[in-house]
């Protein structure tokens, strides 16, 4: 392969140099773009237990009251893991402050949990990052059921 | 605490499962270590712990994994000392400015192609608490990475090591793998700068430092080892430990100055010398232990750490096609392109792409650190784990079809045949 100086610093130019520019705009503007809020890691719930007492799955909410959860963040998207808990692990969305988990129940003991049908629950909250540190307040409610009154919870986030 | 029986379990496991894909791979015209890969990513939560949990649980507990790792590691930093090893730069030198454009190409094209993706995957697949800088150069030196030892064994295989696109192949191999991980580095010091405890002034004055002590003092040592093997045409017990023990201590001083481990014995490599025999035969003396038990381990580490599972719904799936596509873009059309405009034929030029854009081990080694680091999500993470094996698992096929055997043969049969009179001083004729 045969490449003169000419060729090759036109070459080196349009194929290197020119690209390299390329890439230091993209930097710079990329900078203004805004990710989803960090809320990866480790959090302890705080639910108000006496509201939970109506639920249809009283048994089930028990095992999510005051119970660790871990989440997964890959931006908008997350993955909830309760600790120590028979719920199995539920995926939910964030959308700026706010997030959204559907917790599907265990197709298993859904009786021994006190559980008449297969309901999943949605919990709902809205983040506050300027707290320290970061906590979360929001509900925990049955899925297709009108009559089910819904739970509060406060969540923190551990350093 | 050790669990001893849980790890030797799981050894044996992965060298057992490692062995099955690799030589099933094997049969089907793939690198055993593409087979050893899919191994790895079987045992995780993408296979195995989807379909029966409770064996995943029982061989794979949580708790026990951090062993598992660290064996793992081990590994790697010995075949990231092999892979430096095995870097010459003056291969690149020899090429001259073709080889120049095309391994610069190589690099630049896919960075740029995925700073572009990244800047479209920030917003979705990544958090505030990543810088974009970062999370882009991430993006692009992951992308622009080529497996080196995967490209050099494909080669081999196929007998076009000493052809011209294996020679303009290995040469711009190393570039991109040096380039690529000196990029990585960068990375690594600007995310952990606040985390290490030193200044980042005192890190980069490290570096600098280190790497001064590694070219101009360390490495006319090293030149013994070389000196004692062409005197007696082998190496010391004490000799081969006091090699290992350099590329220990290189990456305890990396990691301590606050990058990586994988620096300092890929540095420490680099700086061996580069005779062709003595590079084979600290290779294979090391290989070995290294390629069929702890490289497997690496892999199976990795798998438990990619789930496929977290890529749900069509649009998440759409993004891993556009990792992959974007990957294959960069690097297969950015390495053609150059090499073509350099004056190789089109065939010949896109068999080089081809070759280029075998990702493999490499990508595995870098996208661990990326996870580690937190600089790439797990979604990302699996999304880019599907890209390396989609990309490594293309090249032989694809190579095959542009490049068949019989293209390169009379080449090779006149470089051997060229090998043999200036090494032997036999007859060009073979008479």
């Amino acid at each position: 392969m045969i490449l003169g100086n000419k060729n090759f610093a036109a070459a080196y130019l349009i194929l290197v140099i020119i690209p390299i520019l390329g890439l230091a705009g993209v930097l710079r503007s990329g900078n203004k773009l805004i990710a989803p809020s960090a809320i990866g890691g480790h959090w302890k719930m705080q639910a108000n237990a006496p509201s939970m007492a109506p639920l249809p799955c009283a048994g089930s909410m028990a095992t999510m009251r005051d119970v660790d959860f871990t989440i997964s963040q890959s931006g908008r998207y997350f993955a909830l893991r309760f600790a120590n808990s028979v719920i199995p692990s539920a995926s939910g969305l964030i959308e700026g402050t706010t997030i959204k988990v559907s917790i599907p129940l265990p197709p298993k003991g859904l009786k021994e949990l006190g559980c008449s049908g297969g309901h999943a629950f949605s919990l709902v909250a809205t983040l506050d990052f300027k707290a320290t540190p970061n906590s979360m307040a929001g509900l925990l409610s049955v899925n297709d059921c009108a009559a089910c009154p819904s739970a509060e919870f406060r969540a923190i986030r551990e350093q | 605490m050790l669990n001893l029986f849980t790890l030797v379990l799981q050894i044996a496991v992965v060298l057992a499962c490692s062995r099955i894909v690799g030589s099933l791979f094997l049969k089907v015209g793939q690198p055993r270590v593409v087979g050893e890969m899919f191994a790895g990513i079987m045992l995780g939560p993408s296979l195995l712990g989807g379909i029966a949990p409770q064996w995943s649980a029982f061989v794979f507990p949580p708790s026990s994994l951090g062993f598992l790792n660290a064996l793992s590691q081990v590994g790697v930093i010995v075949f990231m000392f092999l892979v430096g090893l095995g870097i010459n730069p003056r291969e690149l030198k020899s090429q001259g400015h073709a080889a120049v454009l095309t391994s610069h190409v190589s690099i630049t094209a896919p960075f740029v192609l995925a700073s572009f993706l990244a800047f479209y995957l920030y917003p979705r697949l990544s958090d505030s608490s990543v810088p974009f800088t970062s999370f882009a150069l991430f993006m692009g030196a992951a992308m622009s990475i080529t497996a080196f030892p995967v490209l050099a064994r494909i080669l081999a295989e196929r007998n076009m090591l000493n052809s011209r696109l294996g020679t303009v192949g290995i040469a711009c191999a190393a570039v991109d793998d040096v380039t690529g991980w000196c990029i990585l580095a960068y990375i690594v010091l600007f995310i952990r700068a606040g985390n290490t405890g030193h200044p980042i002034l005192f890190t980069v004055g490290g570096l600098i430092a280190f790497a001064l002590v590694m070219v101009y003092g360390v490495q006319r040592l090293v030149k013994r080892f070389e000196v004692s093997y062409r005197q007696t045409g082998e190496l010391s017990e004490n000799a081969l430990a006091l090699m290992l023990l350099l590329a220990l201590i290189s990456a305890l001083c990396t990691e301590w100055l606050g990058i990586h481990l994988l620096f300092g014995s890929f540095l420490m490599g680099t700086i061996m010398p580069k005779e062709q025999m003595f590079v084979r035969y600290v290779v294979n003396k090391f290989e070995t232990i290294v390629v069929t038990l702890l490289l497997p381990l690496f892999f199976a580490f990795t798998g438990l750490r990619t789930n496929v599972g977290l890529v749900k719904g069509a649009e998440m799936w759409m993004y891993c096609v556009a990792i992959i596509l974007v990957a294959t873009l960069g690097k297969l059309g950015g390495s053609m392109l150059a090499s073509w405009w350099s004056g190789m034929p089109a065939r010949e030029a896109a068999g080089l792409g081809t070759l280029m854009n075998t990702r493999g081990l490499m990508e595995l080694v870098i996208l661990n650190i990326g996870l580690d680091i937190k600089v790439i999500s797990p979604a990302l993470f699996s999304m880019m784990v599907v890209m390396a094996l989609v990309t490594t698992f293309m090249t032989n096929p694809l190579l095959q079809a542009i490049c068949p055997d019989k293209m390169f043969r009379r080449e090779a049969e006149k470089s051997n045949r060229q090998l043999a009179v200036t090494h032997l001083g036999l007859d060009p004729a073979g008479d």
